[in-house]
């Protein structure tokens, strides 16, 4: 019993360790999209966060009243398209067919979200984009830069936010993380 | 009574154990010569006779080679073909009654160069697996060889594993994946630590809409390139449409996109898939290889496919990686994957000792 409480404790633990990764630094004063799926006022914290550091924020996924959950759920139209139940074990001879529309509607997804990013580049002028989703304090937030002159993954980090942390200290703490300047 | 009790156990033990302990048996078809040039047809018995004593050599089984082959089946009226289509390999390889058939062809190339395709079918698995190398036909004939013989014994000796190359650090990596973007992360730092540059492939978004999909990436198992793949069978002959005139203009319509869908998705999918890939090398353009990774649900364990950008090529399979030691932990398992993609494959013990 003892060894399965360990365990279980062991695996809970290993769950929630905090990672990090970095291949550069997103200093201050770098052109940065920040993504984040919150509600306006929070992502409105973020966004200060960023701005109080001098980073120069672009608008992107904060130039209207609404949020990602409002208004722009790819889910939705990919199911639309790509996800009709084609399948149909009397016709076993299409399985092959009908997985290649899936595998090259994925490959090509991915094709089209990286145009995506680019326009972000040559667009907006934006150096580095950031994602991250915040969450409670018993969970793991996470963050990640990508660098969209080569696409790469530039840092990386999961972090278990402590009892005492507030929203804008998980925030600090990332972009302390990311930019390597307190 | 009990004697006679005791023999009667005493043979069925034997005859499970040499069930149980039987040597797979492997046979060889021929390679056939595509080049045109009959002054090559020698070589469609010489080539599968190598590759069957080499494989003997090299792993502990019983072979049959084409001559042999082409006996078992003459004597259920059949004869050993230069060419088979996917969807025939399983009654081929009942009446052969073995568990891997093996056959392929060659096209001598520019420079004294050769090209050599074997196609791997495993009895009951309704999966094929085609690879290809290439290398010098007179200098490098055994090292050719070698290396075909070194792809069989990883596939049938390790459960279809197969390395066409490592996939060393330094090199840039684009993941598609099932994992949450925290366990992306996670899988990503361990990458970055390891020395490889990580491409946003997956990453680029705040959720992936398919990664928890397991139908989908299941779909990923099997990927299809111009020179290696892994699929599996399926038999358009069984699939029957009746026309004629009473159908009307509505049907033959449905005809007609049905006959596309084929087309494109199945006859010309490695052309898209090959275009889309061609795409990739100027949107990723510092992507050098897809790495599809998809995770058990404990994350204990994962599966691999490696697909060379540059090279459009299947170069890496691995059906099962899970690291040794208590406790399931998603770098470990990354750890694990990585330190199998660094390391060159080499032939059984068994060659290494003669």
């Amino acid at each position: 019993m003892v060894i399965l409480v360990s365990y279980i404790a062991f695996v809970s633990c290993a769950a929630k360790k905090g990672v990090v990764a970095r291949k550069v630094y997103v200093t201050p004063g770098s052109r940065i999209i920040v993504i984040v799926n919150h509600s306006n006022n929070i992502k409105n914290v973020i966004m200060a966060q960023f701005m109080n550091k001098n980073f120069s924020v672009k608008a992107f996924n904060a130039s209207d009243l609404y949020t990602i959950d409002d208004i722009y759920d790819i889910k939705d139209f990919k199911k639309v398209a790509y996800m009709q139940p084609l399948k149909n074990d009397e016709m076993i001879s299409f399985e092959k067919a009908v997985e290649n529309i899936y595998k090259l509607h994925i490959y090509n997804y991915e094709l089209q979200k990286a145009e995506a990013l680019t326009d972000m580049r040559t667009k907006y002028g934006a150096q580095f984009l950031v994602l991250m989703e915040l969450k409670d304090w018993q969970k793991v937030s996470w963050a990640r830069a990508i660098d969209l002159t080569n696409m790469e993954v530039v840092w990386v980090e999961n972090y278990p936010a402590q009892y005492k942390d507030t929203l804008e200290s998980i925030i600090d703490h990332f972009i302390v993380s990311m930019s390597g300047q307190k | 009574m009990k004697k006679y009790v005791f023999i009667l156990s005493f043979g069925i033990f034997i005859l499970l154990s040499y069930n149980i302990f039987a040597k797979p048996i492997v046979a060889f078809g021929y390679l056939t010569n595509r080049s045109g040039n009959p002054n090559f047809n020698y070589m469609e018995i010489i080539f599968p006779n190598s590759f069957a004593s080499a494989f003997e050599d090299s792993y502990d089984c019983t072979v049959i080679k084409p001559l042999k082959v082409n006996d078992l089946l003459e004597k259920k009226q059949l004869k050993l073909e230069k060419y088979y289509e996917n969807y025939e390999l399983p009654q081929i390889s009942k009446a052969v009654d073995c568990d891997l058939f093996i056959f392929g062809y060659f096209v001598p190339l520019a420079d004294n160069n050769i090209k050599i395709v074997l196609t791997l079918y495993e009895s009951g698995s309704n999966h094929i697996f085609t690879f290809t190398n290439i290398g010098k036909m007179e200098t490098e004939i055994f090292r050719i060889i070698d290396r075909i013989t070194l792809v069989l014994c990883d596939f049938f000796g390790k459960d279809n594993f197969f390395m066409f190359k490592t996939i060393n650090k330094g090199s840039r990596i684009g993941l598609l994946t099932n994992l949450t973007p925290e366990e992306l992360n996670s899988v990503y730092s361990v990458f970055m630590d390891s020395g490889y540059t990580v491409i946003a492939l997956q990453g680029n978004e705040l959720e992936s809409y398919y990664a928890h999909d397991e139908t989908i990436m299941n779909y990923f198992k099997y990927i299809s390139t111009d020179d290696n793949s892994y699929d599996f069978i399926t038999d358009w002959t069984r699939f029957k449409i009746a026309t004629g005139t009473w159908q009307g203009k509505k049907n033959s319509q449905w005809y007609e996109d049905m006959r596309k869908f084929y087309e494109i998705y199945d006859i010309h999918y490695k052309i898209f898939k090959n275009t889309i890939l061609g795409k990739y090398k100027t949107t990723y353009r510092d992507c050098d290889y897809v790495l599809i990774v998809v995770f058990n649900d404990d994350r204990s364990s994962c599966w691999v496919r490696a697909i060379d950008v540059n090279a459009k090529q299947l170069v890496f399979m691995h059906p099962h990686i899970s690291a040794a030691g208590m406790g399931s932990d998603i770098q470990k398992t990354t750890r694990e994957l990585i330190q199998i993609m660094q390391t060159p494959t080499s032939l059984p013990q068994k060659a290494k000792k003669q």
